[in-house]
Order: structure tokens, then sequence, then C-alpha cells
């Protein structure tokens, strides 16, 4: 479905990518990690067409989305949740799913897409007709996905979907992924919250400063992931490098 | 309060309304392109020019054949400017975009000194536009209501457009977030286009409006109303419509009322007064009146 081969980002003389390749098959959640800083959220910019890179290939279902413009991406089926939600909060939360309905056709068609994302986020039912700059983060984080589920997309991107929440609200938002997984969504989630992204996902990917490698999911590496070597390496006294 | 200073100060509160409600207009226009293109558009004053000089041309005509090929002329130049000048340095940054305000302002503006010469033309605006009508005692002029009339039936259709089309409620997405509108598959050509055509009626209504007030046209014409209409937008929030609106019609009023109580002596210098308020205002609340800090709930 996604397949990213020898990605390289620059911004000016600075490298935030350097030849890094993932792939995303067909129903699955792909998770990548790294410390502030890796590349995560550049990396999903690049595929949703935030960003055009330096070098590389992205293509998606054997098309080439590389240098094409965000809404053009969204109608090929990638919908991106941000890094802190951007939400419109002067909008009320009708208005934020509406906006998302560019690639919908008709009344009809947008109400009954509407309600179907209600069904997943049932609280924003009851908060329609309030600013989304009102709702508490938890609810925004909310918003912030069904708002892109709107599209219908084939490929959904999260950016750090737990930055800024309360434990509970983390909750109850991973829960929401696993229930979009289950229904056959393919998810490319990139979370610094390692040890949680390793539990929700199929496959897992980690950046660091910029390249990536794809891990196994050894139980170990729960452990190498808490003791923090899984970024920083291991000392000579074998604990993490400061 | 006397009956005499009781009619006065219905005057004056008509003509505030009326020039706030002009102003607003402006700043409004400046608004809608600030929103989704992070820029102030300094050409937004030649849009009026160009209004006042097609008026000229068409003043004979029918009054609304006049009106609607001015309007209608304003927002094909809009359009224009933002096809030929805008959307090659979209992608740009903000410095860019301003500098090309300028240039398309400058270029428009000597394009008019060549083709229709400095010395300004007079309009003739028809008979009767400018005379008082007596309403409980208080003489207002026509112009003056059609002016206040005419924003408020504009604010409150661009209202139910920005609220109720999915077009509109795109716009205020886009003038919040342009970028994440985008991400959500809002085409941002169309968004643009939209912004500046908006733009360009608003600017072409404004052109009518103030022309048949000035009843004169020169290429400078649209510049202090355009400047007034900046300093709204700056006072309103930049990004926020409804600040721009209020901002506007915070100048009209804030206007009128140093021309009416202003000692003699110190009526020159009432622009002073106004900027100084407008300083004064910007120091207590940086981001404008409506403008939001951008905090992050968790």
């Amino acid at each position: 479905m996604l397949l990213v081969e020898g990605l390289h980002v620059y911004y000016g003389q600075i490298a935030a990518l350097r030849d890094v390749s993932l792939r995303v098959d067909e129903g699955e959640l792909v998770g990548v990690i790294g410390p502030n800083g890796a590349g995560k959220s550049t990396l999903l910019l690049a595929v949703a067409g935030g960003i055009r890179p330096t070098a590389g290939k992205i293509t998606f279902n054997g098309h080439s989305v590389v240098g094409m413009a965000p809404d053009a991406i969204v109608k090929r089926g990638i919908s991106l949740v941000p890094e802190g939600r951007r939400i419109f909060g002067t909008l009320t939360v009708a208005e934020n799913l509406k906006v998302a309905s560019s690639t919908r056709h008709g009344r009809e068609e947008i109400s009954r897409d509407v309600e179907h994302v209600l069904e997943l986020f049932p609280i924003l039912s009851t908060y329609l007709r309030k600013p989304a700059g009102e709702l508490s983060g938890g609810e925004q984080q909310q918003l912030a996905i069904a708002r892109a589920l709107i599209a219908k997309p084939k490929l959904l991107l999260v950016d750090e979907p737990s930055l800024g929440l309360a434990p509970i609200l983390v909750d109850r938002v991973f829960e929401v992924l696993e229930e979009l997984h289950k229904q056959g969504m393919t998810i490319l989630v990139v979370e610094q919250n390692a040890v949680r992204a390793h539990a929700l996902t199929d496959r897992l990917y980690v950046l660091r400063t910029g390249r990536i490698e794809l891990l196994d999911k050894d139980p170990r590496l729960i452990h190498a992931i808490e003791s923090g070597e899984l970024y920083f390496g291991r000392t000579d006294n074998g604990g993490p490098n400061p | 309060m006397t009956l005499a200073d009781t009619t006065l100060f219905l005057q004056d509160l008509i003509n505030a309304l009326s020039l706030g409600g002009l102003y607003a207009l402006v700043a409004l226009g400046v608004a809608l392109i600030f929103g989704v293109m992070g820029f102030i558009n300094f050409a937004h004053g030649e849009l009026i020019m160009v209004g006042g000089y097609v008026l000229l041309y068409v003043v004979s005509q029918n009054h609304a054949v006049a009106i609607l090929a001015t309007v209608g002329a304003v927002v094909v130049a809009a359009l224009l400017m933002e096809r030929v000048a805008f959307r090659p340095v979209r992608n740009a940054d903000p410095t860019t975009l301003l500098i090309t305000s300028f240039a398309v302002s400058y270029l428009i503006q000597n394009i008019a000194f060549l083709t229709v010469g400095s010395v300004g033309k007079f309009v003739a605006i028809p008979a009767g536009v400018s005379d008082s009508v007596s309403i409980g005692g208080v003489d207002v002029t026509k112009i003056a209501i059609a002016q206040f009339s005419v924003t408020i039936v504009l604010l409150v259709l661009l209202w139910l457009f920005m609220k109720n089309t999915l077009i509109g409620v795109q716009m205020r997405a886009a003038a919040e977030d342009f970028g994440m509108a985008r991400f959500l598959g809002v085409p941002g050509n169309r968004v643009i286009a939209y912004a500046f055509g908006l733009s360009g009626l608003l600017a072409g209504v404004v052109s009518v409006l103030y022309i048949a007030q000035t009843t004169a046209v020169t290429p400078t014409v649209g510049l202090a109303p355009a400047l007034v209409g900046f300093v709204a937008t700056v006072i309103g929030g930049m990004r926020s419509l409804v600040g721009a609106v209020i901002g506007g019609f915070f100048l009209g009023i804030l206007s009128v009322a140093l021309d009416s109580y202003l000692p003699g002596n110190l009526e020159l210098y009432r622009d002073a007064f106004i900027y100084g308020a407008v300083i004064a205002l910007l120091i207590l609340r940086p981001q404008g009146l409506f403008g939001g800090r951008g905090g992050v709930r968790v």
C-alpha cells in the first residue's frame, strides 16, 4: 500500500531524514517510534504532502505522491491526524467535521459519513454546536481523528496521538485506533511513547537522528525501550548513555 | 441633554456607523486575504481605485447597471491579481508575498497615472444622492443611509455564506490554519480564488460608496480607505473576520467622535489621536481584539 524508499529530507543544511525506507501493507497498523527530533513528524508530513522530500520515493498503491499537493493526496486516500491536533478552535465541532467533506458528494453522503464517524466518537455528538477550542485535549484528539476519517481514507497517518494528554485520555485514543484497525483501516502511527506503540502495532520501526530501522516484535524490546537503551545505546556500566 | 444635543448626537451616531461600515467593508476585504494567504494585500486600495475609474465611465448608465459593472470589474481585477501576481509566489515566504503586493500596488497605480493621468476626474454622481432626509428631526444624507444599510446587508449575507456553505466553512478553517485545511482535502486554489473574489466584491462596493461621497477619482484614491482598513484589521486581530468588522466600526466611531468633540485647536491632530488610541490598544492587546493566543489544551 505505502512504500517509502530512500527518503531524504533536508531543512536547509540540516538533514531531518536520511535514507529512510519503510513499508505499510493493507490492513496493517505500523508504528514509528523515536526520541524528540528524530524526524518522525517530518516523515508523516512528507507522506501527506506537507514537505517536499530532497530525494527518494513515496508510492501509494503504486503511484508516486511526491510533489502532489496535500489536498490531492487526501483524494488519493491518505489522511493525516497531525501532531498537536490542529483543530479549528473557532469553528464548532460540526463545522470541523464539515471542513473535511470536500471529497464527499452531496448533503446526504456527508451527513451519513458524519453520523458514521460520530458512532465511533459518541462524546462528540453532544458537543456538535460547541466551538472546538473549548473541548478538552482528549476530546480534541478524538475530533482530530474523526475529522480525518470523514474523507474515508485508505491510509490514516497519526502523529503523536498521546502528546500532551492525561493517561486516561491516552487510553481512550489508543482504544479508538485499535478499533479502527479491527475494522480494517490501515494506519501508520508515529509515537514517542514506545511502550504504548509496541503494544498497539503490528510492526514497529525506530527512527534515530533521521535514520530508520525495523524492529522485531521481541519481548526483550520492552526492556530496551524502558531502559532508554533503544534510543541512546548502552554504556560500559550497562546503563543508557546520557 | 437638550433636544438639540440629542439630535446632534443622533446625527453623529448615524455618521459614525456609516463611516464605520465603510471601514469595516475594507477591513473585511483585507482580512479575507490575510486569513488564507498570510499577508496584507497592499494592492487592496488599487482595487478600490479600479472601481472608481470604472464607475467614472459607466456612471451615466442605469444605476443598477453602473453598480453591477463597477463591482463586477473589481471582482475580475481581484481574481486576475491572484492568478497573475500571487499564485506563482504562493509558497514563497511572507516577505516575498508582501513585496509582491507592494509591487502590484505601484504597478496598477502607475498604469493609472500613464493612462488616465494624475489629475482627479469628477464623477458625475446623480444629483440627489448627497441630499439629506429628515428622520424624526435628524437630518441624514441619503448616501450615509445607503452606506450603513449596504454594509449591514453585505455583512449579513457574508455571515450566512461563511456559516452555511461548504466553501464558506472551509474559508474560515483556512483562515485559522491554511496548512491543516489542505491536509483535510480543502482545495487551496479554490479557497484562495473565493477569498480574492469576495475581497474584490467588497472593494467594488466600497468604490461605489466612497466615490459617491467624494465624487472624484485619482490614481491614489484607494490609499486612504485601504490604510484605515489595514489598521482596522490589525485592531481586530488579523485572522479574525469578526474582529476586522469591529475594528472598522471602532475606527469609524472614533473618527466621528473626535471630529465632533475635540476642541477647535486640536481638530488638526485628529489622526494623531486616532493612531495614538490604536497604539495604546495594541500595547494592551498585542494580538488585537479578537486574535487568539494559541494556547494548547490538555
